[in-house]
């Protein structure tokens, strides 16, 4: 039995430090990319940042990849890093050519962990990882060339969309018209509408921004966007965003309780929720949680988990065995998870000998209390103002009474 | 001793008054200089109902990303792409309108990883290529694979 105790004592030591001598490796570079515009002879210095994520003795050796391999100088070519060193900057500068091939010119700046005694102790297989930082030059090509981006503005409203779209002129010649064309997806890939940017020029080596807005009945989704750009009777690449409207909502409509329901039966609940998102919501469920009116819990019970169509109503049934349970006020907290989500309804409860009724108290979701977070930060910030100046107020009126005292008693003395 | 207390009584009025007057200002907190996170959290103080926050490309803001009347004191913005960036916030006073001085800060892209064992995870902000002895693998944000023996490099895609 000892024996069998010792050996098990052994087996959970040598799993432990199996389990340590899986060496963890955390090794990073930021910014990964840099983009530069294209200008012969112009100089550059850039620099980037090496972080060491594992905390831990390391040493790191730098070298350049690629088109201007031999015109970047580094600040340096190896790091050590302290256990206690986050991060390490690292400095390169280069000249630009002249005689680079128009399109995307890369160099790569990488840094790779040297190979320590420790540094890959027991690790079953020897792989080493680096990590890049590149360097990307925009080399215009010969005429007019354009690309495009496609952005979406954050404006918290749901009656309308606006889109950016930044043109880029990499061509050697100016455009004298662009104008963008923005096709809208549903999220089941529909095609919904197609707006057009206001038209505009940009020069060579140069930059327009291009405005548009999606106006109309639009529901809250998910949806997606193919834009393209017409140019001087060219066109674009075309590029695709996907984008939110609003947020995911989910409404409750009705409760009922079956009409044959009597105190002291199971009552059967049908819920009818509908979906306001423009896209299926796959796990809904509804929980409710039942409190007498000085808050202690009666019963907690939910519904079975049903998909709700994108703009559609579902029902979810629960049942709850009212054996032992009271007529009159009840409390219920009802709380509808979707997707990983959750909202959460108050309701005034009355129970009757042959019915259930809710009502709403008030919503509580998330909404308000985001909301009331603000509000306290607010009323918390006046209040220390006013803190403040009663303690200030209070300290002068201190001193200046104490300086009246003794005047009065030194005057008081001399007499 | 009066002479003291006097002197403390006016240093505390002093210092009094000038956190009135910071209670009257909004102070752009964070994002400042170079983030990596790629929905950063806009933070500032003030004491205000209502704020206008403007995120755009540039200092002219004639194009904003971002254009958001925010109750609070906080805004959680969607993903932004990687560059430089100016916020601000425009807000009333008294029926008049005033603008707090653009802060600058700079979306940065992070390739990085862990590797436990035999097993490489983007721990980055953006989706990599894993280039190895045997071609390139596309690794997403947070996704882990089981390496072969050799060589890698991990670049931002």
């Amino acid at each position: 039995m000892k024996l069998t105790n010792k050996i098990r004592v052994w087996i959970f030591f040598i799993f432990i430090i199996i389990l340590f001598s899986q060496n963890v490796i955390a090794l990073g570079i930021t910014p990964a990319r840099k983009t530069i515009d294209y200008k012969a002879g112009e100089s550059y210095t850039v620099e980037f940042s090496i972080v060491n994520n594992k905390q831990e003795e390391m040493e790191v050796a730098i070298f350049v990849e690629g088109d201007l391999a031999d015109r970047i100088k580094l600040s340096e070519s190896y790091l050590k890093f302290g256990a206690n060193e986050n991060s390490k900057s690292v400095k390169y500068s280069f000249t630009v050519p002249s005689d680079l091939i128009p399109g995307l010119s890369e160099t790569r700046i990488i840094a790779r962990e040297l190979p320590t005694s420790k540094a890959h102790e027991g690790a079953l297989v020897t792989a080493t990882v680096a990590v890049t930082h590149q360097l990307h030059i925009m080399v215009p090509y010969p005429g007019k060339y354009a690309t495009i981006e496609l952005k979406t503005v954050q404006t918290g409203k749901t009656d309308f969309v606006s889109f950016l779209m930044p043109v880029n002129n990499f061509g050697t010649q100016d455009i004298v018209s662009v104008k963008g064309i923005i096709d809208i997806y549903g999220p089941t890939n529909e095609k919904i509408t197609t707006v057009n940017t206001a038209e505009g020029s940009v020069k060579s080596q140069e930059r327009i921004d291009l405005t548009a807005t999606w106006t109309g009945d639009i529901n809250p989704g998910k949806y997606y966007a193919k834009a393209i750009a017409i140019y001087d009777g060219e066109t674009t690449e075309e590029v695709e965003k996907v984008f939110n409207v609003g947020e995911i909502d989910l409404e409750i409509l009705e409760i009922r309780v079956n009409e044959d329901f009597r105190l002291g039966d199971i009552a059967k609940f049908n819920i009818l929720l509908e979906n306001k998102w423009a896209e299926e919501l796959k796990e809904v469920y509804a929980e409710m949680v039942v409190y007498t009116l000085d808050n202690k819990e009666v019963i907690r019970f939910r519904s079975a988990t049903e998909p709700i169509a994108a703009l559609g109503k579902q029902e979810l049934i629960a049942y709850w065995d009212t054996a032992g349970i009271k007529e009159g006020e009840y409390k219920t907290t009802l709380i509808l998870h979707y997707d990983g989500n959750t909202k959460e309804e108050e309701l005034k409860t009355i129970v009757s000998l042959n019915d259930i009724k809710f009502s709403v108290y008030g919503v509580t979701g998330q909404v308000a209390y985001s909301g009331d977070s603000s509000g306290f930060f607010k009323s918390e910030s006046t209040l220390f103002m006013i803190v403040l100046i009663l303690v200030g107020v209070n300290i002068f009126w201190f001193v200046y009474f104490k300086k009246r005292k003794k005047n009065k008693d030194s005057s008081g003395n001399i007499e | 001793m009066i002479n003291k207390k006097i002197k403390w009584t006016i240093v505390i009025l002093l210092v009094l008054v000038i956190l009135f007057f910071l209670f009257q200002k909004v102070i752009l907190i964070k994002p400042r200089g170079r983030v990596t996170d790629i929905s950063p959290n806009f933070v500032w103080f003030g004491n205000y109902e209502e704020y206008n926050l403007l995120v755009a490309e540039d200092k002219s803001f004639e194009n904003p990303l971002i254009d958001v009347v925010v109750n609070g004191n906080s805004f959680e913005s969607e993903e932004l792409d990687f560059g430089e960036y100016y916020w601000k916030i425009v807000y009333s006073k008294n029926n008049e309108t005033f603008e707090v001085s653009p802060v600058r800060f700079i979306v940065n892209s992070f390739v990085a990883f862990s590797f436990t064992g035999n097993f490489i995870r983007n721990i980055g902000n953006v989706d990599s290529n894993l280039i190895g002895p045997t071609g390139l693998v596309v690794l997403e944000k947070n996704q882990e694979i089981e390496l072969e023996k050799g060589d890698y490099k991990l670049e931002q895609r």
